[in-house]
């Protein structure tokens, strides 16, 4: 099995900022609530490093992603 | 419905949906207001504060390298907790030369202990003797109450500019200019051989170097003052944050002794330091100007062009959201999971604070507490009160809720080690 990405948003640390949505669109969007949402749970090992960028950039740590080698 | 108006005359932002509402649609439909603080614009004129829509996009993007989890957990662990032992270093000194428990003012205290961790964010080089850091402290807190000027109601204001420009001039020289000029050089020798040249530490002048399309966008001066902004955010909200945690716990504790015992628990000074910033907002009101008719949740109409005062003071004790004691100090207050315990200290939406996490910690990670709760621990297993013969000193002389002097004492310095020494 080839190694993925999960992808996590906590609604409730989310402010809402639609970083993750500018960097990843494909990966994330912002809800009408205000929120981001996840398009995905699991993404390829090769959107990691987009990934990582919206993790580190969300101000609240609502993002959270973890290697699942398979 | 009759608008409250606010200092400018400005319309006020109270309700809780209103104000959460502005906050996340700073951006979207509303947008910063830079040029009502003409003081203040002086120092921070096209910092990541002031920005709007894209260009606060891409600035947020290029300076999130400084900010990644692993380099907050270094800023924490290797400099802090140093400067930290430094500090603790210099009060057993002074205690075992007076024989007693010195009263030492605790602003002073917290801000001396962040000095390294400013130096290492914007990559200051030559913070490396007693005297560099006394002289780079002196800067800070010129600049510090530089960016504060605009709110001062005592008449000083041109007083303070010339005396804090004095001290920026001194900063470039000493400090800012060769760093800078360093790390263009480390970035260009980078590029020119990256196998022979690793790239440098991703401080801040670091980022900016390695983005000239982007800074080249702004004058010649951005860097300056984007540093300036970092400097004064490194060191401001955890030091008043903590000074007023301090003031606000010694109360708490006369009514609760039973929570001495807890002056040892992170999670416990994390919650009294959230409720100090909740109770004393970090500003008076975040002004905010509409960018098209906008209808905001409690239905009240603002007009295109029209600036707002949010006023997170209001909302940090709104009791429909934080209980009817909203207005009282309560490190063990129950809240919802989704409402942030520091109220809109941080601000919130896209211009929430780039260093949130680097103040509060990382809940996914056990290496990473935060400089607040770092600071606090470090107090408290010193035994710190408030000194009973000099009480705090407010700042009269300006709107924001600041404290000028926090004269404590510690009553466990004696015996205390450091590893710097």
């Amino acid at each position: 099995m080839r190694a993925r990405v999960r992808i996590q948003v906590d609604a409730a640390r989310c402010e809402g900022t639609g970083f993750c949505a500018r960097v990843a669109p494909h990966l994330f969007v912002v809800a009408p609530a205000g929120t981001s949402q996840v398009l995905v749970e699991y993404a390829p090992e090769t959107e990691l490093e987009v990934l990582q960028e919206a993790e580190e950039l969300c101000p609240t740590r609502a993002i959270r992603i973890e290697l699942d080698q398979g | 419905m009759t608008a409250r108006r606010g200092a400018l005359g400005m319309r006020l932002i109270t309700e809780p949906e209103d104000v959460e509402f502005v906050l996340r649609q700073t951006d979207y439909l509303f947008g910063k207001t830079p040029e009502l603080l003409q003081y203040q614009g002086m120092l921070l004129a096209g910092s990541v504060l002031n920005l709007d829509g894209e260009d606060h996009f891409q600035r947020r993007r290029i300076e999130a390298r400084v900010f990644t989890s692993d380099r907050l957990a270094y800023y924490e662990n290797e400099v802090l907790e140093p400067y930290l032992d430094a500090a603790v270093a210099d009060l057993a000194r002074e205690a075992e030369r007076t024989g007693g428990t010195p009263s030492v003012d605790l602003v002073a205290v917290v801000r001396r202990a962040l000095v390294g961790v400013v130096a290492a964010v914007i990559g200051l080089d030559g913070v490396d003797s007693p005297e560099a850091v006394a002289q780079l402290d002196a800067i800070l807190e010129a600049l510090n109450q530089g960016v504060k000027v605009d709110f001062r109601t005592d008449g000083t204001k041109e007083a303070k500019m010339e005396e804090v420009l004095a001290r920026r001039a001194e900063f470039v020289d000493r400090f800012f200019g060769p760093s800078l000029a360093r790390r263009q050089a480390l970035v260009k020798a980078h590029i020119a051989d990256p196998e022979g040249n690793p790239p440098p530490a991703p401080d801040l002048l670091t980022v900016l170097a390695s983005n000239p399309d982007h800074v080249q966008r702004w004058d010649e001066g951005l860097p300056l003052r984007e540093a300036t902004l970092f400097a004064q955010a490194s060191i401001g909200t955890t030091t008043r944050g903590v000074c007023h945690t301090v003031v606000e716990l010694e109360r708490w504790l006369e009514q609760h002794p039973e929570d001495r015992a807890r002056l040892t628990d992170p999670e416990f000074l994390g919650r009294a330091f959230a409720e100090s910033l909740r109770l004393h907002a970090i500003d008076p009101a975040l002004q905010r100007k509409a960018w098209q008719d906008v209808t905001l949740p409690s239905g009240e109409q603002i007009p295109k062009d029209e600036i707002l005062g949010v006023d997170i003071g209001a909302s940090g004790r709104d009791t429909s959201l934080f209980g009817a004691d909203a207005n009282l100090f309560n490190p063990h207050r129950q809240r919802p999971e989704s409402l942030d315990a520091h109220g809109h200290s941080f601000g919130g939406g896209s211009h929430k604070c780039t260093g949130f996490n680097f103040v509060v910690g990382d809940r996914y990670r056990a290496d990473r507490q935060g400089t607040a709760k770092t600071i606090l621990l470090r107090l408290y297993s010193l035994g710190i009160r408030l000194d009973p013969e000099r009480p705090p000193v407010r700042d009269h002389g300006t709107v924001k809720d600041d404290l000028r002097a926090v004269p404590v004492i510690f009553s466990a310095l004696r015996g205390a080690r450091s590893v710097v020494g």
